[in-house]
Formats: structure tokens, C-alpha cells, sequence
């Protein structure tokens, strides 16, 4: 209740507000202006190479997977230091070519932007050389430009600063805090106000982004230079939830941005890249389109905007519910409102702009909160359970007889909440209404995979059929309610 | 008859004939009042002859009340005379009205869904949208804009006779008086094609004619409100093909003679060329081959309509800046593809930036290989080439460039629509000339374009007596018109458009471009 109380006193005028209409957002807008997540921005200061961090005695210890080989760990295998490389590879140079662009990928500012330490950024007063880029995305892309705070960072008066400090003063992504690295690992991932994977550079060859934290957390191939401090389910699933939130507010922001940049200039307008990929990129099959016959839920013939960042949207304030202390969150609706602003087939973009300025204010509210805490601690296998119930049944229709959306990015995201929730609980060696998960979660696999047998690769769901993803939803949906005694 | 509903036949008539006389060299300019009015809806109720009307006459040469035609005018040697009783037992253009029945065709039941924005009283079947090209004269009225209620003459039967050969009262009746001072002959049959025209037939012997009307419902016609939407489409129509006149024509049961095998017309050539030409369009296939004149009426006037729809489209959205044009203007397939690796697309690369969709690039294939073989290539392409650019300027086109480029490509087809002469030589230098298209690597990844290509190819080289009946390229190529068994036919929807989607579209999710060309390449060795 203390953390309730907190935030509703910072949110200032919600009491106002709620005596007024109970359905308001209990995050009035002009509170935001008082108070804004740290991450949001990107850190600021000065970069250093990382041989400044792999002395022996620091983070470059030469064991792999240990505190103190942070370093060796990275370069050893981080698939970050990867990044840079791929710029020389086919795929580059046709897109390069397809691009009409004048300096190869590694030269491409545009490109440097996300696959080495930002380019335009100087450190040691040089300009950025090939040398430099070919560490890829290294320590300070990920910690912040460390000029400011690589010499006291390992002082006892660093570890008493708050992170809020560590990043206004210094520059500094304080990853222990879920919202911060999340956001950190959107400013690629998903895009930022400098820099973006558009449709033009998909087209071209580039693989579109779909960003969901845990799916790239949770790979046991990848051997992390980090423990996580927090515990599993809790960092499993609370990863998943502040990562939802999160990523969806780095795709509005991007929104933003090009609708602020179209409603100047005459720039590609609406950006394809936000819609699903998969709802104009099928064949017209003769049972096209997947959607035909499905309850509507935009207008025929338009493109879901981010169905991919929204797809679990409505859930936040009930998943808030179960895995806080109580904290409410009420229903994401300046967000709605953009979405069904967006999907229409000429949004304006001016008052576009507009909607998603409201949308970010009212996803940093929750993220102020997330970085507040309050968030419950050894989540019970009852709550999983309630939880997995809970986005099993937000993917169906009210009758429980079809999908709310035959889209294959909704499908996918409810797969990878659920996974993550598994994963999170220990998998087979989970409680038992959890580990009994498992065959249902493997059928929704085979349900959402890619074409694996074809001799050509497929980046789409060719032969997608919602129908079984449906069957597997609703398998899940009967596995959690009568886990819980509810039927 | 009122003389109002004569006055609505009347503009349907007039503009028809406007139309065609546009697309016409150097003939004279309709009444500027006449092209002016859009003929959207037009109240042609009762002023237009029933399809039972029609068969009193055209049931069969031998059939009662037909004789007298056979034996006192020899109209078996002008026209079959069995022309009803093909389309009735044949012609899937009578189906078209039946299939919008959503208790019959599961695609309708899907687009009445997806189509009544929660106006439980929508129906397809009352859509003016559909209507415009599902039936012949189950229209609203220009009047109320509501569905007239008399139904009776024409109920449910789709594209009938007058939905191709013009409505309007008048010629219905003039087209088989005899001659007043007893002659054994049919005045009607000596008139020019203008004076028929203004009485409401069109001239459909004129291949270019023919194209623009088919044209009208099979690409569309904005002007008549024959537009399939992108809307349309993702609600469930089935994409449209491309449309190449000679081997649609091909694929339909034809209720009419090739003109080489009418005998009146080929005596008429003999003793009288210019009558023969003037009032029949008809030439012997030794000066002109009637099939590349229909490939080339064909693709000329698929461009024109294409055209059309482009800039009704351009000038509306123009009214709000920075909007895009409707999806449907576009290449289909540039969207709606599967995401695969290698990709034809980005193995062939882009003419604008990628991610942007380029006009459908069957609409300017084969019109590109006409012109240039008609030695109008540089226009064409100049003309064109605006036309892309402005397509391509930003996703889904600059619509004030494009609402410019498409009017000055409108207006090239004007004076170019001339007439073009197909001898034996032009007929083999196209022949070529598409040969070469087809493989043209530019068109990789654009497998309308080849389809569109290819259907004109075949049409051309069976025409010309080849051996080669290219059976081969049948398994890359769909099959999109087909003349249906009376059996199918006394079905209420014969076929259900599943059913002819499947292989058109199996074929296409299927092509494999290297293959193709393989086989192409044998065929043409």
C-alpha cells in the first residue's frame, strides 16, 4: 500500500482526477513533466575503447563466465561483437547495392549507428576510425560512455550513488534496473530518435526487427558476462512485463519522431516498418487472407500498426495487478488511442504526432513506477499459473472459439510470454501445473515456426495457420483455468 | 417508356460512344456537355431489351422465328444465330451476379462480413460497387440512388447481352427491321458504326472497342464506378488478373464467328475492302492478323483503364496532401509475397528505393513492346517513365506528380490509340519483339508482367499457325477464363471462385522464374 500511496501522491492531481471519472489514467499528464524514467535519452558523455576495460586486474581476467572476465566473456563469444563484421558480409553489400548508397555498410553512417559504438561520437578527441568500429557494439554502447565514471566507477562512493545518478551525472546504464537496460537494448533494437530500420532498408535486405526482451535474454548458447542478481521466476517474468513496456514505448517514440518529421517535410509517411510484416508479406493464397472471416478488429484491408509491441498491450494493467504489490495501472489508453488513429489508411501525421507524445508520457509514468520497485518477490507457481491464464485467454475471442487476431506477430508474442513465464518457473523441473506446460508451449512452437524445409529460407510464416494456433491457445487456456479449480 | 428513362439510355449510350470516339484518331470530339457528365449510375430500367427478348432471335438458326433471318436475309452467313443459347448454357459472364449470394459463394459471405461496418442491412448484392460490373442492369437509379424494384425482365442474369453490346431501346428494335420498301436485306447492316453507336450499340467488332468495354469491368473504369478497391480485395475479392484480350477471348465460348469465317464479311473484303473495313473493321488476315490487333487493342486499352483509375484516384487524394493512393493501384505481389531467401526482387534489384511498390508492371510490359514496335517506343517510354517515377517518389506514390504524369499518359493514348496494321511481317516482328520480353531479366520477380507476356505470346503463336501449341508453359501458367459445361451452369454459383483461385493461384505462389525461363528458352530455340 506504501508504494500505492507513494505514486499517487507524485502523480499529483490524480485524486482530482479519479473523483472526477474512475476510468482517467491515475497518471495525469501534467505529472509527467515533474518526473521522467532515467533511459530514456540516450546516455551522454564520451566513449572509451574497450581495451580501457580488459585489463587483467578489471574485467579482463581470461576466465570465461566469472566476475572479473567480463571482458573475455564478451569477446570470446558475444554475438555483439559480431556486429561490426556483418557489415562486410553479402547480405551488405546487396542491400548497399539495392540502396544506391555511395560508401560500403561499413562506412555508412547510417549503419554504424547500431552495429559499432556510435560513430559520430569522438573519444580521446580522434575521430572514429575502422579500427575503432571493428570493436563493434562494445562495453560503452551497452554501460554508457564511460570517459566520466571509468575511474570511479569501482570506488565505494559509486556503489552509494543512486542509478538515477550514476545515469544524469555520469552517463552511466545502470542495467541492474530492467527499464533502463531494456530501453538501452531498444535504442537498437527497436529504433531511436537517431536511429531506425526502415522499410526501405528491409526492403533491401536488412531483417526486420521484432524486439522482445526475454526471447533474446534466454538463449542457452549465450554465455553472459553477468549474473543476474535477481532470482528466477521473478527476473524471468518480471523481465518479460518491464521489457513489454518498454520496448512498445521505444516503438512510440520512433512513431513520433517520423510523424513529427512528416508533418514537416515530405517524407515516406506512414513508415511500413510499423506495420506487421506479415499482413501484407503472405501469397495470396487461395485461403488468403488469414484474417477472412475473422471478427474485425481494424478496418478491412489496413495493416495492424505494431501489432508486434501491442500485442499484449491490454494486459498491463491486470499482469501489473499480479505481479506487484498491489500497484494499479489503468488501461494503456492514449496508447489505444494511437493505435486506432494509426490504423486507418491516411493518418494524419501531425495530430499522429500528438497522440504519441501522450502515448510516451503515459508508458513513462509506468516506468517511473518500475523504477520505483514495489514489485513482488518469489512469485508463487498459483500466480504463474493465473498469470499464463491470463494471456492464454487475452488471445482468444469472447467466445473462446477463434483468435482475437489471426496476425503472426500476435501469436508469436503470446508464445513468447508464455515461454518466458515457463522458462522463468524452471521449465520440467517447474511445479507441476507449470511444467505441464511443456507440450502445449511446443505445439504453439510448431504452430508459429518458419518454413525450415523448403531449400530457400523463408523470414515469413508461409502456410501460417491461425487455426492451430488457436487449438494450442485454447489447450492453454483450459490447462491454467483448471489448474486453478476455475471450471 | 418514359422520357426520362430514354434520356438516362440516352447518356449511357452517348458516353459509351464518347469514349470510344476518344480513343479514336482523329475522329470528331464528343459534345463537350456529354463528356462532361459522369455516367456513374444510369437509369436504364426498362429501357433495355430482356435477355428472353434477345433469344427470340438468336436461339438457333434453325429454331422458329429464327428461319425467316436464315432464309430470306442469310443472316446464318453474318452471325451465328445461336448466340443466346451459348452465353445461357456456356458464358460464365451470366454467372456474375449469381455469385455475389453469400447463402451460395463462401467469398461472398466473407466480403458481406467484412464489408457492412456493422450495418446489419448491408448486402453485396446491393452494393453499387459490385453491381457496376456483376450485373447488366440491376442498378440503382440515378434518381433515388436506390435499387429500382422492377427486376423482373433481367432478374439475376449478370452480364447479359446489353451489359457488351450497349443498351438502350432504340437499336434493340432497329437492328433486325427489315427493309421498308421490301428489299431482302437489313438497312441496319449498312449503317456506319457511328450511326449505330448513337443508337446504343457498340461497335464491338472494333477490336479497340472491344477492348475498352471489357476493360472497363475486368481493370475498371471509374467514370461508370466499376473500381475494386483495396478495401474490396482485403475483404475478399479475388485479385483481378492481368487482362490480355486475345487469349481471354480464347478462353470464352465464343458466340461469335472469327471474322475470317464469316462468309458475308470475307465476300465484302473481296468485292468491297473499304465498306468491308469501314462499317466491319474487318481486314484479311493477310494485310492484318485480327489476333495481334486484339493482343495490341488488348494491352493498349488495359493501360488506358489502368490510367484512369489512377488518376480518379490521384485527383481525389490530392484533395489531402501528403495521403497515399489506394493500395489497389499497385503491383499486388510487391506486398504479397513471402519473405524469401534468395529473393527475385532483391536479386534483380530496385528501379526506386526499395520497400516502395511499383505500379502493377503488366500494365506497361506489353503496351512498352507495342509501341516500341510500332515505332512509337520513345514516347511511350518517356510518357511511362513519368508515370513510375511519380509512383515511386514516396510509398504508394506523390500524388500530385502522379494526378500529372497519369493525365499526360491519358492523353498520349488519345492519338495513339491509331490503329495498328499487323501483316504477316509486323505480326512476326512482335511476335519477337514479346519473345524477347518474356526473358528480359528486368522483369524477374514481376511474374504478372510475365504472365501477361506470355498469355499474348501463346495467343500470338497459335494464331499464326505454329505447331507449337506451348503446352509446356501451361504448368506456370493459370488458367483465368473458362468456358463452363451446362451442368455447371444450372448450378447456382458453377464454380466457386476458391476453386478457380486455387490454381491460379497455386501456380503463381509457385513460379519459379529460372525454371521458366528454361523452358521458354527450349520453346523458342
Amino acid at each position: 500500500m506504501a508504494v500505492l500511496f507513494v505514486a499517487f501522491v507524485t502523480a499529483g492531481l490524480f485524486v482530482a482526477q479519479a473523483t472526477k471519472s474512475a476510468a482517467r489514467s491515475p497518471v495525469p499528464e501534467t505529472a509527467i513533466a515533474h518526473e521522467q524514467p532515467y533511459g530514456i535519452t540516450p546516455p551522454h558523455g564520451r566513449y572509451s575503447v574497450a581495451t580501457s576495460c580488459s585489463a587483467a586486474s578489471c574485467h579482463g581476467s581470461g576466465v570465461i563466465g566469472q566476475i572479473g572476465g567480463e571482458y573475455t566473456t564478451w569477446i570470446e563469444g558475444d554475438p555483439h561483437t559480431k556486429a561490426f563484421g556483418v557489415l562486410y558480409n553479402e547480405v551488405s553489400e546487396r542491400m548497399i547495392k539495392n540502396l544506391g548508397r555511395k560508401e560500403p555498410a561499413y562506412r555508412d553512417a547510417s549503419c554504424l549507428k547500431c552495429h559499432a559504438v556510435d560513430e559520430d561520437k569522438q573519444f580521446n578527441g580522434e575521430k572514429l576510425d575502422d579500427r575503432n568500429h571493428s570493436e563493434a557494439v562494445s562495453c560503452d554502447a551497452c554501460h554508457g560512455p564511460s570517459k566520466n565514471w571509468i575511474a570511479i566507477h569501482y570506488q565505494p562512493s559509486w556503489k552509494a550513488m543512486s542509478d538515477k545518478e550514476k545515469f544524469d551525472r555520469y552517463g552511466f546504464v545502470p542495467s541492474k534496473d530492467l527499464s533502463a537496460r531494456s530501453l538501452n537494448c531498444a535504442s537498437c533494437h527497436v529504433g531511436a530518435r537517431d536511429r531506425e530500420v526502415n522499410h526501405d532498408l528491409i526492403a533491401a535486405g536488412h531483417p526486420r526487427l521484432s524486439f522482445e526482451y526475454t526471447r533474446y535474454h534466454f538463449n542457452e548458447k549465450y554465455t553472459k558476462h553477468w549474473v543476474e542478481k535477481l532470482p528466477n521466476p521473478d527476473f524471468e517474468v518480471r523481465s518479460w512485463f518491464v521489457g513489454q513496456v518498454a520496448s512498445l514505448r521505444a516503438a512510440v517514440d520512433l512513431l513520433a519522431v517520423r510523424a513529427e518529421r512528416a508533418s514537416r517535410q515530405n517524407s515516406p509517411w506512414p513508415e511500413f516498418s510499423e506495420s506487421s510484416c506479415y499482413s501484407c508479406h503472405q501469397g495470396l493464397n487461395p485461403d488468403f487472407p488469414r484474417s477472412a472471416g475473422a471478427d474485425r478488429i481494424r478496418p478491412v484491408g489496413v495493416p495492424g500498426w505494431q501489432v508486434w509491441y501491442l500485442s499484449l498491450a491490454k494486459l498491463v494493467p491486470q499482469a501489473s495487478s499480479m505481479l506487484t504489490q498491489g500497484d494499479t495501472i489503468s488501461t494503456l489508453s492514449a496508447v489505444e488511442k494511437l493505435r486506432i488513429a494509426m490504423e486507418t489508411t491516411n493518418p494524419d501525421p501531425a495530430k499522429i504526432a500528438t497522440l504519441a507524445e501522450t502515448a510516451t508520457a503515459e508508458l513513462d509514468a509506468i516506468l517511473v513506477r518500475f523504477q520505483r520497485g514495489g514489485f513482488s518477490e518469489n512469485l508463487s507457481a498459483e500466480t504463474l499459473t493465473r498469470l499464463g491464464g491470463m494471456i492464454a485467454e487475452s488471445a482468444l475471442n469472447a467466445n473462446r472459439t477463434a483468435l482475437k487476431d489471426s496476425d503472426w506477430d500476435f501469436a508469436a508474442q503470446h508464445t513468447l510470454a508464455l515461454t518466458a513465464i515457463y522458462h522463468g518457473s524452471g521449465g520440467t523441473s517447474a511445479a507441476p501445473a507449470i511444467a505441464a506446460w511443456k507440450p502445449v508451449l511446443l505445439k504453439l512452437r510448431t504452430a508459429i515456426a518458419f518454413d525450415s524445409k523448403s531449400k530457400d529460407r523463408y523470414d515469413s510464416p508461409k502456410d501460417y495457420d491461425p487455426k492451430k494456433t488457436y487449438e494450442a491457445i485454447r489447450a492453454m487456456y483450459d490447462l491454467t483455468h483448471n489448474a486453478k479449480g476455475d471450471r | 417508356m418514359t422520357a426520362r428513362t430514354l434520356r438516362g439510355a440516352w447518356i449511357v449510350a452517348t458516353a459509351a460512344v464518347a469514349m470510344v470516339v476518344l480513343a479514336r484518331s482523329g475522329i470528331s470530339q464528343p459534345p463537350a456537355e456529354v463528356a462532361a457528365k459522369p455516367m456513374v449510375v444510369a437509369d436504364i430500367h426498362n429501357a433495355s431489351a430482356s435477355i428472353a427478348e434477345c433469344k427470340a432471335c438468336h436461339s438457333g438458326p434453325d429454331e422458329r422465328g429464327v428461319r425467316d433471318f436464315k432464309n430470306k436475309f442469310k443472316s446464318h452467313e453474318f452471325i451465328r444465330l445461336d448466340e443466346s443459347v451459348i452465353w445461357e448454357e456456356n458464358d460464365p459472364h451470366g454467372k456474375a451476379f449469381a455469385v455475389l449470394d453469400p447463402t451460395a459463394n463462401p467469398i461472398a459471405k466473407i466480403m458481406q462480413k467484412s464489408l457492412e461496418f456493422g450495418n446489419p442491412e448491408y448486402r453485396v448484392q446491393n452494393d453499387v460497387r459490385c453491381l457496376t460490373c456483376h450485373a447488366t442492369d440491376m442498378k440503382p437509379t440515378q434518381k433515388t440512388g436506390k435499387l429500382a424494384t422492377d427486376f423482373a425482365r433481367n432478374n439475376d442474369v449478370g452480364v447479359g447481352c446489353l451489359g457488351c453490346h450497349g443498351v438502350g431501346a432504340e437499336w434493340q428494335v432497329a437492328h433486325y427491321k427489315s427493309d421498308p420498301t421490301g428489299k431482302n436485306e437489313i438497312p441496319w447492316r449498312s449503317m456506319t458504326p457511328k450511326v449505330k453507336e448513337e443508337k446504343g450499340q457498340r461497335n464491338l467488332r472494333d477490336p479497340l472497342a472491344k477492348a475498352e468495354m471489357c476493360a472497363s469491368c475486368h481493370v475498371g473504369n471509374p467514370d461508370e464506378g466499376k473500381v475494386v478497391t483495396h478495401e474490396m480485395y482485403a475483404a475478399g475479392h479475388p485479385p483481378l488478373p492481368p487482362f490480355e484480350l486475345a487469349s481471354f477471348i480464347e478462353g470464352q465460348p465464343k458466340h461469335w464467328n472469327n471474322p475470317s469465317k464469316t462468309p458475308y464479311l470475307v465476300a465484302l473484303a473481296k468485292n468491297k475492302p473499304t465498306d468491308a473495313y469501314d462499317l466491319f473493321q474487318y481486314r484479311s488476315e493477310t494485310i492484318d492478323n485480327y489476333t495481334a490487333r486484339h493482343i495490341a487493342a488488348g494491352a493498349m486499352a488495359s493501360m488506358q483503364a489502368e490510367m484512369k483509375l489512377l488518376h480518379a484516384d490521384a485527383s481525389e487524394r490530392t484533395k489531402n496532401p501528403g495521403h497515399m493512393l489506394d493500395f489497389a493501384r499497385f503491383d499486388c505481389y510487391a506486398c504479397h509475397h513471402d519473405l524469401k531467401i534468395p529473393s527475385d526482387r532483391q536479386e534483380r534489384g530496385y528501379e526506386g528505393a526499395p520497400g516502395r511498390p511499383p505500379l502493377k508492371a503488366w500494365v506497361s510490359a506489353l503496351p512498352a513492346v507495342i509501341a516500341a514496335n510500332a515505332g512509337l517506343g520513345t514516347a511511350f517510354d518517356e510518357k511511362w517513365g513519368a508515370v513510375k517515377k511519380a509512383s515511386l517518389a514516396k510509398p504508394f506514390g506523390d500524388t500530385a506528380e502522379v494526378l500529372k504524369a497519369s493525365s499526360e499518359m491519358i492523353a498520349w493514348y488519345k492519338p495513339n490509340g491509331k490503329e495498328f496494321l499487323y501483316t504477316p511481317e509486323a505480326t512476326n516482328a512482335l511476335r519477337g519483339e514479346i519473345e524477347k520480353a518474356i526473358a528480359d531479366k528486368k522483369w524477374r520477380g514481376d511474374t504478372e508482367a510475365i504472365m501477361h507476356l506470355t498469355w499474348a505470346y501463346r495467343s500470338l503463336r497459335s494464331s499464326t499457325k505454329d505447331e507449337a501449341k506451348l503446352d509446356p508453359l501451361g504448368v506456370f501458367l493459370p488458367q483465368n477464363v473458362r468456358e463452363l459445361s451446362k451442368e455447371q451452369m444450372d448450378k447456382k454459383v458453377p464454380v466457386t471462385a476458391g476453386e478457380v483461385l486455387a490454381d491460379r493461384q497455386k501456380k503463381f505462389a509457385a513460379f519459379d522464374w529460372t525454371k521458366f525461363q528454361e523452358e521458354f528458352g527450349k520453346l523458342t530455340k
